[in-house]
């Protein structure tokens, strides 16, 4: 698909509203034409036929009527189209939302979030501009001109005739111009994305300009970049303006002609065609109407840049779109034609398998799992994978190895390729404390019902107790009501792991899946964190841990390691 | 309008530019209000002038003049508009290039915590936008209200031809018809972006935890929860939009209106006036229609206010970030850069003096400790490691070395000079201060060492390389060392990210060092082969080496830890 078609798909839940918008713009077209015939009129009668403005009261009144209308016109298309674009904006957005949550952790891991982020919003409010004003002109672009075009025939055919000869050269006068500024700007794009991309590279980067002393050099290339970004960009322009000169120059010369044939005619120096028979309302007419037989294709033109943004703006989305097509894609293949289901879909009919798990009560057992990444082919072979109920699983390995990508298929985020993973069930909820924690900008309380969204806040404030979080928040302005995260209070690492645990007390997930919990940890963190492991697992959950931290080891009734990409059970020496 | 007042002060020198561009503008206008009136006078004048010929009546009109005029005027507001457009927009990214140099020498004044934050997505995006806004401060903020100003002016002289009482009237109420809904734009704009802004940062920061946080949220199955927030602030969002596009597109419509509703009263008393025989019929028609010409130049008064009104608060937002560095200005100086830092002083052991930290006490936020009392001695050449949990204020330890964060008591002396009192550049000079955060510059690999020291042979960079067990890396490298590394180019692992910066910091030759976390991101065996080659380029350096563990950390002659603000011998 085409950015321009998917735009137009994009569009079809607005249509009635898009058209609706075009009819304003066209009432607002046929009032400008209305305008115009009265003014004539009005001036005729009086210069010409030297009647008096008392006896042209209704026409008078009719004109003023006619130009309080016009803004009224003009509104409700705005406010039509307004609404019609924050539709197709809303159902985009969602969409592509609802595109990330299905894609997951996995599928999304190699995007950058915060561009990822950037899209989802600006890059859907760029859509605006396309359906707010470029569609509607769209229409009202072609039946105005016509329109008048008719009602210039009327008039005189002769100065009808020098607009509708102008109106089709201007699109390919617009057409040969634009072809050279795309062109032009295919070969400038690269060198002019990296110049507007070096200023933001060495903002980045200003700590370590200011430790080598290198702030001036690099103010100095910034300035020597930003002119070379200057000088491109104005080869760039100079030939796009052309094509809004083209139309700027019909405009005006048809506007010229007419006045001159008119002139001319009038004063009976043209002899032929309908000249000898204008008046001064006819001529003053279609003079009036000339510049409008322009403006809707001037406007389109303006609005022309909105469809440009629109067409960028889409195509990215399309790349992230399509991203989650081809995950679709394969997952339906390997569903369709591999030799065993896939393990979501095996999650998702869980109550039925988990009778079958070895002891019969719920335990997590994974069998001849291959895990695969994007880009990186199979990253790990678990022949087997046992956990019971109340017990800690270790799961160590050099980092790189996979572990963080086991624990993602546990956790029904990532498909393997074949084998199965059998999961407690009922409850299909897992406690997951990632490396480093997540947390959300908001307040502690909700980053800790994050793991619960239904708990009381009683049982929040004593998971939050259990964990520590209390202990720190406490000393915080508004204790557990404080916001946190990136544009709140920042937690340190081991604040953080504490959230992520009083997360994991608060669910009610029966299987608890642990990443590096102790990587950075003080202690103070890691005896909550340990003890809380203990806790948890008298609870009767199932912990898994994946780490390379050898205090674990002392805790953990079963372990496993990863070795040459295969996962192994450790045997106690 | 204070806030913008630096940024109309870099217009100064572009004041020539500026003015050459406003009168193609003017040029424009005045050539498309001439080509109208002056068609709609000749065309009454040929029809009266033709009556009278037709009734027998000797008359005589110039068709040259007039005739010449409008093809003057047609051909000129052609070209006016290109040639407008192009210069002003060169002028534009002149101005451009100026406020991004300054902008990035005001940055650059801030404290390394703010910087820090400077990496962040959101913020790099919002400069930009900020940015992008500001430049368009003169072509779509201020150059519009002066054009639409001087262009009634013009139309008003056309108008006293006819009628002076109807010409000041008609200028009268559309300076002030436009006025009025320029200033309102202004106001109502600003009130509507500074809502829209907040609610685009917050659906912003709502969607970047929704998909950072997506492991966690789709594990413990709140993503519906969470999903919520999401709606609730893109709902917030696109109705701020819309209030804002409808605010613009209502102002438009009204002065639209206005506008038709004076062309039509011109046009009336015109040809009333007419009728009393006080004016020609040319005239009469002149006079609406050198009005209705003013369509193009007026119309967009209240997109216009709407930008002064974003470029106002973009100019706020740019300002506040770069005033609340911790540090004032007088500590850093011009100079403070090039030269100094790029010379490369042999060090011989013995130059390398102490470091001491004297009772130091750093409180962060809402008064709690980070350093509580700090005392350390770091003798000429000792090497000192000190551990402890991220968080626990290893990085307040190095700043404080950087002279970036100053203490709330006690104080930090290198080679026994207070650093608060000392020379920020030659101080800088003498440190080799390695960051915990990596920053790498898009450019090649030999550019992003040279950046300690520019006049680094290739050869001196090939034994670097070497040393850091990155030569396998960058013989596989399309160009080696010249290889395009960063954004638009190829694409380093953290480990090699770091290994690099680690040899920016080694190619500096400082006597006094700082390492933050210098083998984080290594795996085991690469973090042992450079771990040998810190120790062995420490020698005769007096070094303070950070880490969350001691094996994180090269072998030092003492180790450290530090918690709850205080340092232990382990």
């Amino acid at each position: 698909m085409k950015p321009s078609e998917w735009l137009a798909r994009e569009g079809r839940s607005v249509t009635p509203r898009l058209r609706l918008a075009a009819l304003y713009g066209v009432i607002e077209g046929l009032l400008i034409i209305a305008q115009a015939g009265l003014i004539a009129w009005l001036v005729h009668q009086v210069v010409m036929a030297g009647a008096s403005l008392n006896a042209l009261l209704t026409p008078a009144i009719m004109l003023i009527l006619v130009v309080l209308l016009r803004p009224v016109a003009q509104i409700l298309r705005a406010r039509v189209s307004i609404a019609a674009s924050s539709t197709v904006r809303q159902r985009v957005r969602s969409r592509l939302i609802d595109h990330a949550e299905t894609l997951g952790p996995a599928g999304l891991a190699s995007r950058d979030t915060g561009e990822t982020a950037s899209q989802l919003t600006e890059q859907i409010s760029a859509l605006d501009g396309y359906y707010s004003r470029y569609r509607p002109q769209m229409t009202v672009a072609v039946v105005i001109p016509l329109a008048i075009a008719i009602t210039a025939f009327t008039q005189d055919w002769i100065a009808a005739l020098f607009l509708v000869v102008s109106a089709p050269l201007i699109p390919l006068f617009m057409a040969l111009v634009g072809m050279g500024a795309e062109r032009l700007n295919r070969d400038q794009f690269e060198s002019v994305a990296r110049l507007s991309g070096q200023f933001l590279d060495r903002v980045r980067g200003l700590t370590t300009l200011r430790l080598f002393g290198r702030v001036d050099d690099a103010t100095d290339g910034i300035l020597a970049g930003s002119d070379e970004y200057r000088q491109r960009s104005m080869r760039v322009l100079r030939v796009a303006f052309l094509s809004s000169a083209v139309l700027e120059f019909f405009a005006s010369v048809a506007i010229a002609v007419i006045a001159i044939y008119i002139g001319f005619g009038l004063l009976g120096y043209i002899e032929f065609g309908p000249a000898p028979e204008l008046t001064l309302f006819s001529g003053l007419f279609v003079l009036l109407l000339a510049p409008e037989f322009f403006q809707p294709l001037r406007t389109l033109a303006q609005h022309y840049h909105d469809r440009a943004t629109a067409l960028g703006a889409a195509e990215l989305l399309m790349g992230f779109e399509a991203e989650g097509e081809t995950a679709a894609q394969d997952r339906s293949e390997t569903e369709a034609g591999g030799p065993t289901a896939c393990g979501e879909s095996l999650m998702r009919a869980a109550p039925a398998a988990g009778a079958r798990t070895p002891d019969g009560h719920g335990g997590l057992r994974a069998t001849d799992l291959k895990l695969e990444r994007p880009g990186r082919g199979i990253v790990l072979e678990v022949p087997e994978l046992v956990a019971e109920p109340g017990e800690r699983v270790l799961i160590e390995g050099p980092s790189g190895t996979g572990k963080t990508t086991l624990l993602l298929a546990l956790a029904g985020l990532l498909s393997p390729s074949t084998g199965d993973i059998r999961r407690p069930p009922l409850d299909q909820r897992t406690a997951w404390l990632g490396a480093p924690p997540f947390i959300a900008s908001a307040t502690l309380r909700e980053n800790i019902r994050l793991g619960y969204p239904d708990a009381s806040d009683d049982a929040l404030e004593a998971a939050a107790n259990r964990a520590g979080v209390i202990e720190f928040a406490e000393r915080l302005p508004a204790g557990l009501d404080t916001g946190v995260g990136e544009r709140g209070v920042g937690l340190s690492g081991g604040q953080a792991q504490r959230v992520a645990l009083a997360r994991a007390f608060v669910s009610p997930a029966p299987v608890i899946l642990l990443d590096e919990p102790t990587a950075a940890l003080d202690a103070e963190t890691e005896r909550y964190v340990l003890d809380g492991l203990s806790a948890l697992a008298t609870e009767g959950r199932i912990t898994v841990i994946a780490s390379h931290d050898r205090v674990l080891r002392d805790s953990a009734e079963r372990r496993y390691q990863i070795r040459h990409a295969r996962l192994e059970p450790v045997v106690d020496e | 309008m204070n806030e913008l007042r630096p940024y109309l002060s870099m217009m100064r020198p572009y004041r020539g530019r500026l003015l050459i561009g406003a009168a193609l503008m003017l040029v424009t206008a005045a050539s498309g209000i001439g080509l109208l009136a002056l068609s709609g006078w000749f065309i009454t004048a040929t029809a009266v002038t033709g009556a009278l010929l037709a009734a027998g009546v000797a008359a005589r009109l110039d068709i040259y003049v007039p005739g010449g005029g409008i093809r003057t005027f047609a051909v000129t507001r052609t070209v006016a508009r290109y040639f407008e457009r192009v210069f002003n927009h060169d002028v534009v990214l002149r101005l451009l290039r100026d406020l991004r140099g300054q902008t990035f020498s005001r940055l650059a004044n801030l404290s390394p915590g703010v910087l820090g934050q400077l990496r962040s997505g959101e913020l790099l995006n919002r400069l930009t936008t900020d940015i992008d806004r500001l430049d368009g401060l003169y072509l779509r903020g201020l150059a519009p209200p002066l054009v639409a100003g001087l262009a009634i002016l013009i139309t008003v002289a056309l108008l006293a031809i006819g009628s002076i009482a109807v010409a000041l009237t008609a200028g009268l109420i559309l300076m002030t018809a436009g006025a009025l809904i320029g200033v309102r734009a202004w106001f109502s704009g600003q009130a509507l972006t500074r809502r829209l802004a907040s609610a685009n940062a917050n659906l912003r920061a709502q969607l970047v935890d929704h998909l950072r946080g997506l492991t966690e949220l789709k594990a413990f199955g709140s993503v519906g929860y969470h999903r919520k927030r999401v709606d609730g602030l893109d709902e917030e969002e696109r109705a701020g939009e819309e209030r804002l596009a409808i605010e613009i597109a209502t102002g438009e419509a009204i002065l639209h209106g206005t506008l038709q509703l004076v062309a039509v009263g011109v046009l009336l008393t015109a040809l009333s006036l007419f009728a009393a025989d006080r004016i020609s019929g040319a005239v009469a028609v002149m006079m609406p229609l050198a009005i209705l010409a003013l369509l193009e130049p007026l119309g967009v008064l209240p997109g216009s206010g709407l930008h002064l009104a974003r470029a106002r608060a973009s100019a706020k937002r740019l300002d506040t970030r770069s005033t609340d560095g911790t540090y004032s200005s007088q500590e850093t100086h011009p100079g403070d850069g090039d030269g100094d830092g790029s010379q490369s002083t042999e060090v011989t052991p013995g130059q390398a003096g102490d470091i001491r930290f004297e009772s130091v006490t750093v409180r962060r936020g809402a008064g709690a400790k980070v350093l509580d009392e700090l005392s350390l001695t770091v003798g000429e050449g000792e090497h000192v490691g000190i551990i402890g949990a991220s968080g626990c204020g290893k990085s307040s330890l190095a700043n404080l070395l950087a002279g970036w964060l100053v203490p709330d008591s006690g104080q930090v002396l290198v080679e026994g000079k207070p650093v608060k009192k000392q020379d920020f550049a030659s101080h800088l000079a003498r440190l080799g201060y390695l960051t915990q955060q990596t920053d790498l510059f898009s450019g090649t690999i030999a550019g992003n060492l040279r950046v300690a020291c520019a006049e680094a042979s290739d050869a001196r960079l090939w034994s670097l390389i070497e040393v850091l067990a990155l030569d396998e890396f960058v013989a596989s490298c399309p160009d080696g060392i010249n290889t395009w590394i960063g954004e638009s180019g190829l694409e380093v692992s953290g480990g090699q990210a770091r290994r690099l910066a680690l040899g920016r910091v080694m190619l500096r030759d400082a006597p006094i060092v700082v390492l933050d976390e210098p083998l984080s991101g290594l795996d085991e065996a690469t973090a042992a082969q450079v771990s040998s080659a810190i120790e062995r380029w420490l020698t005769g350096r007096t070094a303070i080496v950070l880490g969350h563990e001691p094996s994180a950390i090269p072998s030092v002659d003492r180790l450290l830890q530090l918690r709850t603000g205080r340092l232990a011998r382990i």
